[in-house]
């Protein structure tokens, strides 16, 4: 093997390995909060910081709402997470309010926490939606590839009244069924299980629990986006296989 | 005297006829007028086309270019699926909180 041969070969693996990479979506760990914001001790510079993370918060939480009404699908928690952002808006302005309105520096301190301990918007909300956004896509593309796999089945059943031989055709649908049934499963679980999920308000036992959950469903989605791709491989085998027929 | 009280009666006879026929005549144009005023009634038939045979294009069993199609939407479905996962993988913007 020449020197010209093995560069051309290790280009040629380097540009396969990055195609993947950049076709298979990442999955990374769901980052922990830190330590929150320390209140200012001037009260009206803590009013006036507190207003300003609220009104982040709210724009934040309008983003994530319409992701939800614009998923196009629900695998069962839309109306949920929905309302958790609603009841986040009305209490965050509501909290806002307060501390406007506070004359106690250690009051406003306390207040000043709730903005991020007792709401989560970024931590916890934002992936958490996201989370349920993507079941909601999976369940669209899931439905697609039931309907396409009913066609294919039709196809292949045809073409065996005809006497053709197909058992490759029908071993990658078999299998594709499968995948779209597991897919389901994952993608629900990643779903259903964060949807309810509730800030930690300070407690880091539930702030780790809320970690570790976020952590599990992320990896459920992950399980269930590579059921999909498999299922779309399966559904690609089949039709090649029918039309690369042959009679038995 | 005579021939006018010999034709009384065929005049009468005319007239009646004349009336009877008239009568007659008024009557069916009333039942055209009415058949065109009332609407008919519509018989409907639907003739359900046959589905297009799906013929199967030479040198293959069955037809697949549908098929073909269907993948294509499903992979626009699958695309969106990748951009929502990778959103769901993105690291919040802000990690304080």
């Amino acid at each position: 093997m020449t020197f010209t041969t093995r560069f051309r070969m290790g280009a040629a693996a380097l540009v396969a390995a990055g195609a993947l990479a950049t076709a298979a979506p990442a999955f990374g760990q769901t980052p922990a909060p830190t330590t929150d914001p320390t209140a200012p001790t001037k009260l009206t510079d803590l009013k006036a910081r507190a207003d300003e993370a609220v009104k982040d918060r709210l724009s934040a939480i309008d983003t994530l709402t319409g992701r939800i009404n614009g998923a196009g699908a629900d695998c069962g928690q839309n109306a949920d997470v929905a309302g958790q952002l609603a009841s986040d808006r009305s209490g965050l302005q509501s909290l806002d309010a307060t501390i406007q309105a506070e004359t106690d520096g250690h009051k406003a301190v306390a207040e000043y926490k709730q903005i991020f301990t007792d709401f989560r918007i970024y931590w916890l909300q934002t992936p958490k939606t996201h989370d349920v956004v993507a079941c909601d896509r999976m369940s669209k593309a899931d439905a697609t590839l039931t309907s396409l796999r009913q066609k294919i089945q039709a196809r292949v059943d045809e073409a065996k009244a005809k006497g053709y031989d197909v058992s490759a055709a029908q071993a990658a649908l078999d299998d594709m069924g499968t995948k779209l049934t597991a897919a389901t499963s994952s993608a629900g679980q990643a779903s259903s299980s964060v949807a309810d999920l509730q800030p930690d308000k300070g407690n880091q036992t539930v702030l780790q629990s809320n970690l570790t959950a976020l952590q599990s469903g992320r990896q459920d989605l992950h399980t269930a986006w590579s059921d999909l791709q498999t299922a779309r491989h399966d559904a690609r085998t089949a039709i090649d296989d029918l039309k690369n027929l042959h009679k038995s | 005297m005579v021939a006018s009280r010999t034709l009384r009666p065929l005049a009468l006879t005319a007239a009646a006829g004349l009336l009877l026929t008239g009568a007659a005549c008024n009557g069916r144009l009333a039942r055209r007028a009415s058949q065109s005023q009332t609407p008919a009634t519509a018989v409907t038939t639907v003739v359900t086309p046959a589905a297009p045979t799906a013929a199967a294009p030479p040198g293959q069993a069955v037809r697949t270019d549908d098929l073909d199609a269907g993948l294509q939407q499903a992979d626009t479905q699958l695309s969106q699926t990748s951009g929502a996962i990778n959103d769901a993988d993105q690291p919040s913007q802000q990690n304080s909180d």
